[in-house]
């Protein structure tokens, strides 16, 4: 091995990084691994496989990586993925792990939110707070989605449930809560009218329409989706932009909008936070 | 275990096979393989015994054309097709240790996606049909015979 591979019993990662670095700047030309495979699919382009044949015949690197990606295709599948799999049948349908793990979680914080309102609010008003929040949901129902961008768990900050802490704030969030009942059983079509009502009755509400418009994408209502979030997004406090964003850009990819996803999620990609690098995944993927 | 279950356990295999092979990406076929036995779910007492596994096959191929068409899969082959330089200017082999025998393929994968190609572990996991912590674990054991294989050429 060569002087840099030595030193790998020191620095291994920025060894590898290093190297890697180095090496790939060199090939620009290169197919990426998921072009890579699907190099034996069906549906691949005659002019693309012969493409990637005369690639494969000349780049060492490459071909190597194809053979490994033809070996590891070839693995039977283990029991756990066979499970999991008819799991998901038998559920119905579910929806896929990147939507689930924000919505579980915006759940989570939005009814914590919720509680934490109607707890500091006068007592009489606004239902019980133990009848709100069942903090481990199960995962709740939803599409299956062809495509996924990634499975990196998020979560949607919370910033207020109610408009203001006026007279009749509790009032609006325990509707809120209310209209949330069926979102947190998984049946987001039940819950999108009385969320949208919610939304029609109390404009300036943004948790309202963020919820109304995630209700409308699990659903699989992806352009119903688009103009509640919108609305959410005009009238959410800052830290919360990013995570209505982030729904806006799925909600506009599943749309068939895909430059306006990928714009978005370009935004998001070049700033720092929490969604930054998943929002670069995606980017990629669509691109 | 009912029927159902039965007949899904007897074609998963061959049924999430051709899902890779015509998509590649492992947690894309494993979409498509539930949407087909959802859809036998749906209309499971309609359909024959002797139409399965091609009838699950069928359901896989027009989902994978559907994905490639909504996810416009054709269009970036074509850009790689137009943007790619003349194959006789090949690009160095890359580093030894991405090559090497000690390793496997899926440790040799593993290192080359998420080191070469920059992808974070869970990407890779998607795609390989892992968990981010293999991934990661696969990644550690690589770096380990790494360091094994030049201490042994070292001394």
């Amino acid at each position: 091995m060569s002087g840099v591979d030595r030193r790998l019993d020191e620095v291994p990662e920025e060894v590898l990084r290093d190297e890697a670095a180095r090496w790939q700047r060199s090939r620009a030309g290169c197919p990426d691994p998921d072009l890579l495979s699907v190099y034996e699919s069906e549906l691949l382009e005659g002019d693309v496989r012969v493409a990637l044949a005369e690639h494969l015949r000349v780049c060492p690197a490459c071909a190597s990586l194809s053979a490994d990606l033809a070996a590891l295709r070839r693995e039977a599948p283990d029991a756990l993925t066979e499970t999991a799999v008819l799991e998901r049948v038998r559920r119905g349908i579910s929806p896929p792990s990147w939507w689930r793990a924000p919505l579980a979680a915006a759940l989570l914080i939005g009814c914590g939110a919720a509680v934490w309102w109607i707890a500091r609010g006068p007592a009489a008003s606004g239902p019980p707070a133990q009848a709100v929040a069942p903090a481990a949901a199960p995962a709740p129902a939803g599409p299956i989605a062809l495509w996924r961008i990634e499975a990196l768990p998020v979560r949607i900050p919370l910033s207020s449930v109610g408009v203001t802490r006026s007279a009749g704030a509790n009032d609006v969030s325990a509707a809120l809560v209310d209209a949330l009942g069926p979102y947190q059983a998984g049946r987001y079509a039940d819950a999108i009218p009385a969320l949208r009502e919610l939304a029609a009755v109390h404009p300036d509400m943004a948790d309202a329409s963020l919820y109304l418009g995630v209700s409308c994408l699990l659903a699989n209502r992806p352009q119903e989706a688009l103009a509640p979030l919108e609305r959410a997004r005009q009238r959410a406090d800052r830290p919360r932009l990013a995570s209505i964003d982030w729904y806006l850009a799925a909600a506009e990819q599943r749309s068939g909008q895909t430059s306006a996803s990928r714009d978005r999620l370009r935004t998001l990609c070049a700033a720092p936070g929490e969604y930054q690098q998943r929002a670069c995944s995606a980017e990629r993927t669509l691109r | 275990m009912d029927r159902f279950e039965t007949v899904y356990r007897q074609h998963f295999a061959s049924v999430l096979r051709l899902a890779v092979s015509v998509v590649g990406r492992r947690d894309v076929a494993e979409d498509l393989t539930a949407e087909a036995f959802l859809e036998l779910h749906k209309h499971f007492e309609r359909i024959r015994t002797d139409e399965l596994p091609a009838w699950l096959f069928v359901v896989v191929r027009n989902r994978a054309r559907d994905f490639w068409r909504r996810e416009k899969v054709r269009d970036r082959h074509a850009r790689w097709v137009a943007s790619r330089p003349e194959p006789s200017a090949p690009p160095p082999a890359g580093p030894m240790w991405l090559r090497s025998d000690r390793l496997s393929p899926v440790q040799r994968v593993c290192l080359e996606l998420h080191y070469a190609w920059g992808y974070t572990t869970e990407e890779a996991a998607e795609r390989l049909g892992l968990t981010a912590g293999q991934v990661k674990g696969h990644l550690q054991r690589a770096r380990q015979l790494l360091r094994d294989l030049d201490k042994e050429k070292a001394g």
